[in-house]
């Protein structure tokens, strides 16, 4: 009984409601063109700052390039030698612990001429760090600074002068401590305007901002990342505890 | 309490568990939507391009679900959108998973470095949350009446429940069901 008479008011105070109240159509149709817009904007949105983060800057490939995309290789000029793949941003943290780890080792294999490098210097964290960073695309302007340095034979030598006294993630670099990298990696004189000017006009720009979409393409989805002659190399899975090791490891993979 | 006004309050807490999950997570990518389209080009499932198109959108998709599911207007549709999302994302952590990928899901705009035994550790973890969170869709998707709905305050107290819908009153009468049927 009532439960009967619950049932009819609660009819009642329903129906009246249904011409009074708003069209679930109406408003539907509202939420449904408000999502499409949101979406279609945001998808524009960034496909145009992607846009201009790629077309900035010149087109030039630095030295020891030899496509977009592709990466740094400093060659050992000799056939046979491991090539050693590696995948870095310069903010990354876990790169700069592989750098005081294996860094001096990478360098005197390559100073010695027993080992190809090929430098892939990524840039994605400016996505996540430029949020916190006072210094905003602190990847993006170091690795154009180590393009600079290519051109004068310098890029190693500016690359590990960036991975020494490696700030805290999130701080990057401004771009007078990158300028004091270029001095740090022995540029002066004519040399040292020369690598302003490069720093300033940004030529190698465009060159930077492909190489992510390659290493995406790649499988290379974190930082640091090492193939040794194009096989992914994990160091623990591999046994290699020291510099020693990865020597030995590193030495025993001949093409 | 009815049984009724029970099931009601587990609608709503699917509703806020699965709502404020959505939010958040879209909040934390939307300020980089570069990183976003890397995570999903991190899973190697879809074409490149592709998968940079739906890292743009997912941010928006998950925040405008979220907030639908938050005020509970067309609580049945987007929690049908939001667990299929869920379904996705089981599906793409758990090839990734198959496939040995150390990758961190990005569920909520982490991404970046991982290792491969950090990733080995994660991947139950994202999975077992988003089953819990997929579950939330389901229920409201069986069950999409809750308390405190936009669905309830505009469209009246019994319209969202369509007729597939179990009613909660066994002994629903005609009116009823025939008022649903509107929808």
């Amino acid at each position: 009984m009532a439960d009967n008479l619950d049932r009819k008011a609660k009819a009642q105070a329903a129906a009246p409601r249904q011409g009074r109240g708003p069209n679930k159509i109406v408003v539907g149709g509202i939420v449904a063109i408000v999502a499409i817009i949101a979406v279609v904007a945001g998808v524009i949105l960034a496909d145009q700052q992607k846009k201009t983060t790629t077309t900035a800057g010149g087109s030039d490939l630095p030295a020891g390039v030899t496509q977009m995309g592709g990466p740094l290789e400093i060659a050992a000029g000799k056939s046979g030698v491991p090539v050693l793949d590696i995948y870095e941003d310069f903010q990354c943290p876990a790169c700069s612990s592989l750098e005081s780890a294996v860094g001096p080792t990478i360098t005197d294999m390559i100073t010695k001429k027993q080992i190809t490098v090929r430098y892939h210097v990524m840039s994605f964290l400016d996505g996540n760090l430029d949020q916190i960073s006072p210094n905003k695309q602190s990847s993006n302007r170091a690795a154009n600074g180590a393009m600079c340095a290519a051109e004068d034979g310098k890029f190693l030598e500016y690359h590990n002068a960036l991975f020494q006294n490696h700030p805290q993630e999130g701080k990057g670099w401004t771009d007078a401590e990158l300028t004091t990298k270029a001095k740090d990696a022995g540029l002066k004189g004519e040399s040292l305007t020369k690598w302003e000017q490069c720093f300033a006009g940004k030529p190698y720009n465009q060159y930077v901002a492909s190489i992510d979409d390659q290493a995406a393409k790649d499988g290379v989805t974190a930082t640091p990342t090492l193939k040794l002659n194009g096989e992914k190399l994990d160091l623990a899975a591999a046994g290699i505890n020291n510099a020693n090791d990865f020597r030995t490891h590193i030495l025993a993979a001949k093409n | 309490m009815t049984r009724e006004r029970m099931l009601d309050l587990v609608g709503l807490a699917a509703r806020l568990i699965l709502g404020v999950t959505l939010v958040v997570a879209g909040y934390l990518k939307i300020g980089s939507l570069q990183s976003s389209a890397r995570s999903v080009q991190a899973y190697q499932l879809l074409p490149f391009d592709v998968a940079t198109y739906v890292g743009y959108a997912l941010p928006i998709v998950e925040i405008i679900l979220g907030i639908l599911l938050i005020v509970g207007l067309f609580t049945r549709t987007a929690a049908i959108l939001g667990g299929l999302l869920m379904v996705a994302f089981i599906i793409g952590i758990t090839s990734a998973w198959a496939r040995g990928l150390s990758i961190d899901c990005g569920c909520f705009g982490d991404g970046g470095i991982i290792s491969l035994e950090e990733a080995q550790r994660k991947y139950p973890i994202d999975i077992a949350r988003d089953i819990g969170l997929a579950l939330c869709g389901l229920w409201l998707a069986w069950r999409p009446a809750s308390f405190a709905s936009l669905d309830r305050a505009l469209f009246g107290p019994r319209i969202v429940d369509s007729p597939g819908a179990p009613t909660p009153e066994p002994t629903s009468p005609d009116t009823q069901t025939s008022q649903s049927t509107q929808e």
